[in-house]
């Protein structure tokens, strides 16, 4: 069904695909310095947030030795997950949350879309609702409302109470102390509310606390340094809610606070303390790990992969595959402070009953995870060869050696790939003849050389995993009987098998200094601006001095120029 | 006779609200046809969208492909074209794909042969990406937003408001002042390419600036029709928002352009909250709540059925009068099989379909989302206005998709199916074909028919000032 290329169209096919090759950067080329094969189209600009530049291709670590500029700050809005997290930690448990407006994920992080997307109308109204509903919850709690207003209300509502109320609920709702400006409005909103019956006032008053933007939107914009002409620095509270909110995904907790109020977030010192503190609480910061993983990994996409029922007879292997995921990673990055490089070749798997199978492990039946040892001459080393991640970029029905390619390129080596043109000729999928592996069809595909021009970035990485299926089990024929060539190079490097492939990720400094940049992206909720490129390269070269433990890293990420300082907004 | 104007304004704060009262006949003038205070009757727009446009043909091939000069489709003369009808004008005949609509055939117009006529800039590369560039165009008569094909970006692709928005804002549109909802946004299959974004979402207020979509029939029906909150509940909520309304204006006073920028929005959204807080709504024949959740894709048509019958409600009641229903969404993931039984045996996922090359199925696929079109139209055409006239004959519908084709990601013969009289401004029934022709035009009919003043539309190549032949002023 092709119709073949007429000859005299070649040169123009070779002028576009070096056209694309200059736009677009066809990157991931191997002589690509450490951390250079990252052009990134939307990254640039100096106050890029999010998908909101239009950047062009010149971005990415070009001027890695220019000097730390810093960039605007960031407005996110919490995320649904923190918003939920801290109505958990204001309130209890027992509080339910309604719905709240999806997150939106730009560049893997819901965090970027939350400095990035304008919440809708119908999402306003959810957080109006959910403000009222919260706040009537609470105070239908006797016990619970006096905890929360914190003093005995007199009848009618008096002032002591009342300022009282706001100032100590309104600093851990706003994450800051609340203006003179804004305590006189809340005073005057609880007696237009009603002061003859004071916990209604009191409701209501809470009500607006928790669907002002103070609340829905963390607002981080600094002060000026006198040390630093141009820059600002965060300011004490504003510290303790990035330092919260990155390594707790939730408001500041007593200690941070104190320590805001102290004046002790400004310096260097006090931050790397605090971190430290609350780093080594191991528990919560599982969860920020987890989080931060689930996103950088799309494991949650996992959820709607229908497996076949022999493997699934459950309907949860989806959800160990990623809990396994996880638990490896938390492994090496906590429990062990482990080289986080190992997470590509790490024969230290955790299984269950849905996994030891899939594994060729004993079997298992328990439901709960637990450390198994992969065989040192099995196909299966790290988190390459883990259900999850071969089964994640796959087509329903066949495995895709381009999308697993363009995951590993993109996601894992921070490369770029140049869009498919218009008109793009399909891969045939029901051609006549003998039946055709898939290599064979990406070939014919690649033959096409406006094909190559992206596709030669992501198949012959991806086909280097033929040796598993679409649900992650291992193979050395297809069902046509036809033998599986799991050949693939990186780069011009050859492997074979996805094993192998995890081998030489391990020790490609590409991935590390993406595993940076993502971290980077995560904890400042936007993309990186050019004037950024000093700390991502110094962030890098700490994570190796460091022996690329993950704790190290977070402290140096927090402690860095780029989380701390800040400029004013492009007004 | 009482003046709808008098009855429909009330006093908020010294700014006039409006009240979403039904219409009563004794409102309208001898003949039915406007309301006696010389307002018309309104007049509503809706849009319906489908994922994956039409089965391929010859037709999508590409003859005037500038970015990537040369290639060739692998579109064969053979395949016969199932959408296009073979003859123009009145009284068209009906072909394969369009059979669903068949019972409706004279509430439509088909529209077939437009593509986009927005530039491509040349950097970065990926702005004539097939899926994007549709869905863009079709959506907002612009271009994409330039911002190359990194599908990350993708999720944020459109450059402007979208025509349900253009109209919700548009001053002449809700003169009298607008009803509860100056628009509703409905989604109806949950198989999307990703839950977010452009791939979510067919309402958008601007760049970075998305309407989900409510997929929830329950929750549709909580949000339109459960007992408003009594007057004390009103008021203490109005003061609570006049305090969070200063705490946004002086929090945006200290933010740069771009942040300040979405703060005014959420300041705006937070205003008209507080409008719809007061807008008194008289009695009205609710619909019954739903009581099926509809989850899963199986049950996708009879779930349009339970929100249609909530939407036409809706519009009835004058809670709104702009809709927008992504039935699919761009890049659907839904799966179905040639025989056209969603998750049935073989089944294939539709934007792998496109890829791979089924076309038995991406056609039974166009006439599902054609199907469930006409069961919208069925329940536009059940219900009457109070003029006597179906609500279809007081609305304009523009059913479009992501584009041409899903094969080559083509744009060309990118389908416009409009359905409804818009008031008496359209004649319907008609099959119009404009080989390479602007897909602004669907857009400028839409706006001329609702009474808006639109010398032109469409934006950076995209303008046209022709609107189509059969609006009838």
């Amino acid at each position: 069904m092709f119709v073949s290329l007429r000859p005299a169209r070649t040169a123009l096919y070779a002028l576009f695909c070096s056209g694309l090759a200059a736009l677009a950067g066809c990157t991931g080329s191997p002589t690509g310095a450490p951390g250079s094969g990252a052009q990134q189209p939307a990254t640039t600009g100096g106050t890029s947030s999010g998908g909101g530049s239009g950047g062009g291709a010149s971005g990415g670590l070009a001027t890695a030795t220019a000097p730390f500029s810093p960039s605007a700050p960031a407005l996110p809005r919490l995320t649904t997950a923190q918003y939920h997290n801290v109505i958990r930690d204001l309130f209890g448990p027992a509080i339910q949350v309604p719905d709240l407006e999806p997150d939106q994920r730009p560049y893997s992080f819901s965090i970027i879309g939350a400095s990035t997307a304008t919440v809708s109308e119908h999402g306003v109204e959810q957080y109006s609702q959910a403000a009222f509903g919260i706040a009537k919850a609470v105070f239908a709690d006797m016990a619970l409302r006096q905890t929360v207003v914190g003093c005995a209300p007199a009848t009618p509502l008096d002032d002591t109470c009342l300022v009282q109320f706001i100032n100590q609920f309104g600093l851990r709702a706003w994450r800051r102390p609340v203006t003179a400006d804004e305590l006189t409005r809340y005073q005057a909103l609880a007696g237009a509310i009603g002061r003859a019956a004071p916990w209604v006032a009191l409701q209501y008053v809470m009500a607006a606390i928790l669907q002002s933007p103070s609340f829905l939107y963390r607002v981080e914009l600094g002060e000026v340094d006198a040390s630093k002409p141009g820059w600002l620095h965060y300011n004490g509270y504003e510290m303790a809610s990035r330092l919260s909110f990155l390594l707790r995904n939730s408001f500041p907790d007593t200690e941070l606070f104190a320590a805001a109020s102290r004046g002790e977030l400004v310096s260097k010192e006090g931050v790397i303390a605090q971190a430290t503190r609350l780093l080594n609480d191991t528990g919560p910061t599982e969860t920020m790990i987890s989080s931060l993983y689930s996103e950088y990994l799309d494991l949650p996409l996992l959820d709607t992969v229908k497996f076949p029922d022999v493997m699934d007879p459950n309907h949860t292997l989806g959800a160990s595959m990623q809990s396994e995921v996880l638990e490896i990673v938390n492994r090496i990055a906590l429990r062990e402070s482990g080289d986080m490089r190992t997470l590509f070749n790490t024969r230290n798997v955790a299984v269950n009953s849905d996994l030891a199978g899939l594994y060729g492990l004993m079997p298992n039946t328990s439901t709960a995870l637990t450390s198994a040892e992969l065989s040192a001459d099995g196909p299966r080393a790290g988190i390459l060869t883990t259900g999850a991640l071969l089964t994640l970029n796959n087509r329903p029905n066949r495995t895709s050696p381009t999308i697993r390619g363009l995951f590993i390129r993109q996601r894992l080596l921070c490369g770029t790939v140049p869009p498919p043109p218009p008109g793009i000729p399909p891969i045939m999928e029901t051609d006549a003849g003998p039946p055709k592996t898939i290599r064979e069809k990406l070939e014919q595909h690649r033959s096409n050389p406006t094909c190559a021009a992206c596709h030669q970035f992501m198949d012959p990485i991806g086909l280097g995993m033929e040796d598993f299926d679409q649900y992650g089990r291992f193979r050395s024929t297809y069902e046509t009987g036809q033998v599986v060539d799991s050949g693939g190079d990186v780069d011009g490097t050859p492997f074979s098998g996805a094993k192998q492939l995890g081998q030489l990720l391990s020790q490609d400094p590409r991935v590390t200094a993406c595993l940076v940049k993502a971290l980077y992206r995560y904890g400042s909720a936007r993309l990186e601006a050019e004037g950024e490129a000093k700390t991502l390269e110094d962030l890098d070269t700490a994570f190796g001095t460091k022996g690329y433990q993950m704790r190290p890293l977070l402290t140096e990420l927090v402690s860095s120029d780029g989380f701390r300082f800040t400029v004013e907004g492009a007004k | 006779m009482i003046s709808r104007r008098r009855m429909l304004r009330g006093m908020l704060r010294g700014s006039a609200v409006a009240l979403g009262l039904p219409l009563f006949e004794a409102m309208l003038n001898e003949n039915g046809t406007a309301l006696a205070a010389g307002t018309g009757l309104p007049v509503r727009y809706g849009l319906f969208f489908w994922g994956n446009g039409l089965p391929w043909t010859y037709r999508h091939r590409g003859t005037t492909d500038t970015v990537s000069p040369g290639i060739m489709h692998p579109l064969e003369d053979s395949l016969t074209d199932l959408y296009t009808p073979t003859t123009e004008g009145k009284g068209f005949a009906i072909t394969e794909t369009l059979k669903p609509l068949e019972r409706h055939l004279a509430n439509i117009n088909v529209v077939t042969g437009l593509e986009p006529k927005t530039g491509i800039p040349a950097a970065p590369v990926g702005q004539s990406d097939g899926h994007m560039r549709g869905i863009s165009v079709a959506l907002t008569a612009d271009q994409i937003r330039p911002m190359g094909f990194d599908h990350d970006p993708h999720i944020f692709a459109v450059n402007r408001a979208t025509l349900d928005q253009y109209i919700a804002k548009h001053p002449q549109f809700y003169a009298d002042g607008a009803p509860q909802y100056r628009s509703l946004e409905l989604g109806m299959s949950s198989a999307v390419l990703h839950d977010f974004g452009t791939w979510n979402s067919v309402s958008h207020n601007g760049p970075n600036s998305i309407n989900p979509p409510q997929r929830d029939p329950k929750k549709l029906f909580e949000q339109l029709f459960s007992v408003k909150p009594d007057l004390t509940e009103i008021a203490h909520r109005t003061s609570v928002l006049d305090v969070v309304s200063e705490d946004t204006k002086q929090l945006s006073k200290r933010l740069g352009k771009r942040d300040r920028e979405r703060l005014d929005e959420h300041l705006t959204h937070i205003s008209e909250i507080a409008r719809r807080l007061n807008v008194t709504r008289a009695a009205c024949v609710s619909p019954s709540a739903p009581t099926t959740a509809f989850t899963g894709e199986t049950t996708v048509l009879e779930k349009l059925d339970v929100m249609a019958d909530i939407l036409v409600a809706a519009l009835r009641c004058d809670i709104s009068r702009v809709f927008t229903i992504a039935f699919t969404t761009g890049a659907s993931l839904l799966q179905m099989n040639g025989k056209g039984e969603i998750n049935g045996a073989g089944a294939h996922q539709m934007h792998d379909t496109c890829h791979g090359g089924e076309r038995d199925v991406i056609t039974a696929f166009t006439k599902l989302n054609l199907t469930a079109y006409a069961k919208l139209l069925d329940k536009l055409t059940a219900d009457k206005d109070v003029n006597g006239q179906t609500l279809l004959d007081s609305s304009v519908i523009l059913g479009t998709s992501e584009y041409g084709e899903g094969f080559t990601h083509s744009n060309k013969e990118h389908p416009f199916i409009l359905a409804g009289k818009a008031g008496g401004k359209l004649d319907t029934g008609w099959h119009v074909r404009e080989e390479g022709g602007n897909m602004a035009r669907p857009h400028l009919t839409v706006l001329r028919a609702l009474g808006i003043d639109a010398p032109s539309y469409g934006f950076n190549g995209g303008e046209t000032s022709a609107a189509l032949p059969f609006l009838t002023t």
